[in-house]
């Protein structure tokens, strides 16, 4: 797992669900926004062709917001962010070039406010440094673009008023996502301070009852040979063959018991693999080298919910849950496949915010589904 | 943690921030303004406009002193000061001896629209939506009232009315949460705290096998492999010793505090020495080498989850080794001590060592990974065994699990 980036969307891949309906209506808006600008001021365009291309880039970059922060593409990288920025710098410029000596306005050129409102839709997933830097960058050039058009136009105000105008609507809206990021991750950052906090007082009330429990075990297992052996060899000071013997038998009886165990991992326990009663079993987990216990916390929490979600549903086949995790050095591939006899659309949709996280805390993470078979593919390296 | 807030804060913290990034649009907005008005003001020397800037200032101040007011006299306060604040703005530019036109690249838009980003979702998506009407109502009276006053013609402004449209239209989905959002949510906290009790069970589960390791099966080995028909007393002791520690409260539990601040001060007292002592008493002779009181400067859990991850080394020295010779040295650096344990006996490839690795796992490698240490085995058959056991000075997931028992001989 890399570093997760200051963004809700990888401090709160679930939550940031609630951010889709906005990162589709916002881009739509920005688009809309150009459209209606350009047939208000067809009077005002001195190169059709031009204008034309202006939205057809307005286009691509309100197109790259829709498509990559849709949570099946998780997460929205800087890349993706500089595209947007990009194309929609392109169509800033393009709708000035569209409108050469013979704009009247700079008010109702689209550029600045389609930009502003593409920048704003970005808040929940890219860094509030990021938003804000990025702002300030397309809002120097637009400046610099709307400079170039003064001269052009009939005025007695001086240009400087013309190059704040153009860059007014990046810098509000820029700074209004900025700080919106920046808002959502201290809250987020806040509740993960306090939710470790009780998280720890709460390990520390169950540690005494865990360890008296753990111990109960094992004193279970050691008094029904153990320690009737002990007190025997300890009553009578001497050792016979037998004694020796039997010290061997007990030795190598508790060593596999041991073996076996050290050698279970926790997601042996979460699927109900226990080793032995395959007829009952939830699912199984082939996991030879021991790579399960390589994950972090995240990474085993999140496999830990899906898990239980999928042994949950209705229509999963009992028995059909298999994880297999294989790798080569540190980096770990992990397959789980399992049976589950629904709709495509009702799995993936009951299942996505699961995906949403795996697709954060994992390295990559693919999900594949031809009924009734599920199957994620995840990888991820040693810490 | 990738888990995020949980559904019942999560709107509200997503409000807030949303109604903080709206006062960042107002405070833009009006800098802008204000900005923009003193650009004019040095553009035309001979003309008085630079009142209109100082008449944005106080609802500046007011956007920076948000969160010392309840919400509601805010957005009163700031309804207020803004609305007069941006008429006197319009007034003092309308009114000059050239009147200010929308044409000359300058718009009252900025600060019609900074008093439509008054920001009442706080108190829920009705109240956002009813102070975002009330803002636009009272900006465009203000502006409106100005133009009248100046002789200036009334029109319709389409673009305040569309930032207005554009407010209502994000206010209601800005804390939107889907169904399936709300089934995941609680599964995923659930899950976050199993693992953390798993991974609790999981830590006590291996201090209990390394313990078991220690004791009940090295004692086991120690009989079978008795050469005489009489129990040797150094082997009684330890029998007896560890079948009451085993039976009693004590036996997981953490060594107390006073015994640590001791062991930090007194390398006599490290889990350490005490491994060497009963090594010895075993029959093994062991060198102790190096910069031996760097083991003082481990935490109380260390020094004895190092110790007894010595010891069982050693125990495979005398098991395994065909040496009755070891060498233990220990290196300290500013952040971590090792302690390499070496024998010139007969070594080992870790391939065939079948389930004697339980000893190597279970003591050692498990224990010493549970400080956030490493260990590293170098044994060729015939040349002998180096293990080099590493732990660092102040370990972060330590949490008093991985010690042993602590009850030092």
């Amino acid at each position: 797992m890399t570093a997760l980036e200051r963004t809700r969307q990888q401090l709160d891949p679930v939550g940031a669900f609630g951010s889709r309906p906005l990162s589709i209506i916002l881009p739509c808006g920005a688009f809309l926004y150009g459209l209606a600008m350009t047939l208000r001021t067809t009077d005002q365009i001195s190169n059709g062709m031009l204008a034309f291309l202006a939205l057809v880039w307005l286009a691509t970059a309100s197109a790259t917001v829709v498509v990559a922060t849709s949570p099946t593409r998780a997460p929205f990288t800087q890349s993706s962010h500089l595209v947007t920025q990009l194309f929609a710098l392109g169509a800033a410029a393009l709708c000035v070039a569209s409108q050469w000596g013979s704009n009247v306005f700079i008010q109702d050129d689209f550029g600045p406010m389609s930009l502003g409102i593409l920048l704003l839709a970005l808040g929940p997933y890219r860094p509030a440094t990021e938003l804000a830097t990025g702002g300030v960058l397309s809002a120097i050039f637009v400046g610099f673009v709307t400079l170039l058009e003064v001269p052009q136009l009939h005025t007695t105000v001086p240009p400087v008023s013309y190059v704040l105008v153009g860059m007014t609507p990046i810098l509000a809206l820029a700074f209004a996502s900025s700080s919106y990021s920046g808002g959502l991750v201290d809250s987020l950052e806040r509740w993960r301070a306090r939710a470790i906090q009780s998280a720890t007082q709460r390990t520390n009330r169950l540690r005494a009852g865990i360890t008296r429990t753990v111990q109960r075990d094992r004193v279970m297992i050691l008094s029904q040979d153990v320690l009737p052996f002990f007190s025997s060899v300890l009553e009578h000071d001497t050792l016979s063959q037998e004694d020796r013997e039997r010290a061997r038998d007990i030795a190598d009886s508790i060593r596999s018991l041991m073996v076996a165990e050290a050698d279970r991992t926790w997601l042996e326990v979460v699927a109900g693999d226990d080793g032995v009663s395959k007829d009952q079993m939830s699912g199984s987990v082939v996991d030879k080298a021991g790579r399960a216990s390589w994950m972090m916390t995240d990474q085993r929490t999140v496999l830990r919910a899906i898990i239980v979600a999928i042994l949950e549903e209705p229509r999963f086949v009992r028995g059909s849950l298999k994880v297999t995790i294989a790798g080569t050095g540190p980096v770990c591939h992990g397959v789980l496949a399992a049976s589950v006899d629904d709709e495509d659309f009702l799995i993936r949709s009951t299942l996505a915010p699961y995906f949403a996280v795996m697709r954060i805390v994992f390295s990559t993470f693919k999900v594949d589904f031809r009924r009734p078979s599920l199957t994620l593919r995840f990888s991820y390296e040693q810490r | 943690m990738s888990i995020g807030l949980p559904a019942h804060l999560a709107p509200q913290a997503v409000r807030r921030s949303f109604v903080t990034a709206q006062h960042t649009v107002a405070f833009t907005l009006l800098t802008i303004a204000a900005l923009s008005t003193l650009v004019l003001q040095g553009a035309r020397p001979g003309d008085t406009v630079w009142p209109a800037a100082l008449a944005l200032l106080p609802s500046m101040a007011l956007l920076l002193l948000r969160n010392t007011m309840k919400t509601e006299l805010w957005c009163l306060a700031y309804l207020l000061v803004t609305g007069i604040g941006i008429h006197l703005h319009a007034l003092i530019l309308l009114s000059g001896p050239i009147a200010i036109s929308e044409g000359d690249g300058f718009s009252f838009l900025a600060v019609k629209v900074a008093l439509i980003m008054i920001g009442g979702s706080v108190m829920g998506i009705l109240a956002g939506l009813a102070w975002a009407v009330a803002g636009y109502i009272v900006a465009e009276l203000a502006i409106g009232l100005a133009q009248v006053e100046t002789g200036q013609q009334l029109h319709l402004d389409y673009a305040t009315a569309v930032a207005l449209a554009g407010t209502l239209i994000i206010i209601p989905l800005i804390a939107f949460n889907s169904r399936r959002q709300s089934r995941a949510e609680p599964r995923l906290h659930r899950a976050a705290q199993d693992e953390q009790v798993a991974e609790l069970r999981y830590r006590i589960e291996v201090k209990a096998a390394a313990l078991m390791h220690d004791t009940v099966l090295n004692h086991l080995s120690a009989i079978a492999e008795s050469a005489t028909d009489q129990l040797e007393p150094v082997l009684r002791e330890l029998v007896e010793r560890d079948v009451n520690s085993m039976m009693s409260e004590e036996w997981l539990a953490d060594p107390p505090t006073s015994a640590h601040r001791q062991a930090r001060l007194d390398w006599q007292h490290s889990g350490l020495f005490s491994a060497i002592q009963e090594s010895r008493l075993l029959g093994l002779d062991v060198d102790a080498t190096g910069d031996l009181a760097a083991v003082g400067r481990l935490e109380r859990d260390a020094s004895v989850a190092l110790g007894l991850a010595v010891k069982q080394c050693l125990v495979n020295v005398l098991k395994h080794s065909g040496t009755q010779h070891a060498e233990v040295a220990v290196y300290g650096s500013e952040d971590s001590v090792s302690v390499m344990v070496v024998d010139n006996g007969v070594g080992f490839t870790e391939a065939a060592t079948g389930v004697d690795r339980l000893g190597l796992k279970s003591s050692v490698r498990k224990r010493i990974e549970l400080l956030d240490g490493h260990v590293n085995v170098w044994s060729t058959p015939g040349r002998g065994t180096s293990i080099m056991i590493k732990v660092p000075v102040e370990p972060v997931r330590l949490n008093g699990i991985a010690a042993g028992n602590g009850v030092e001989p």
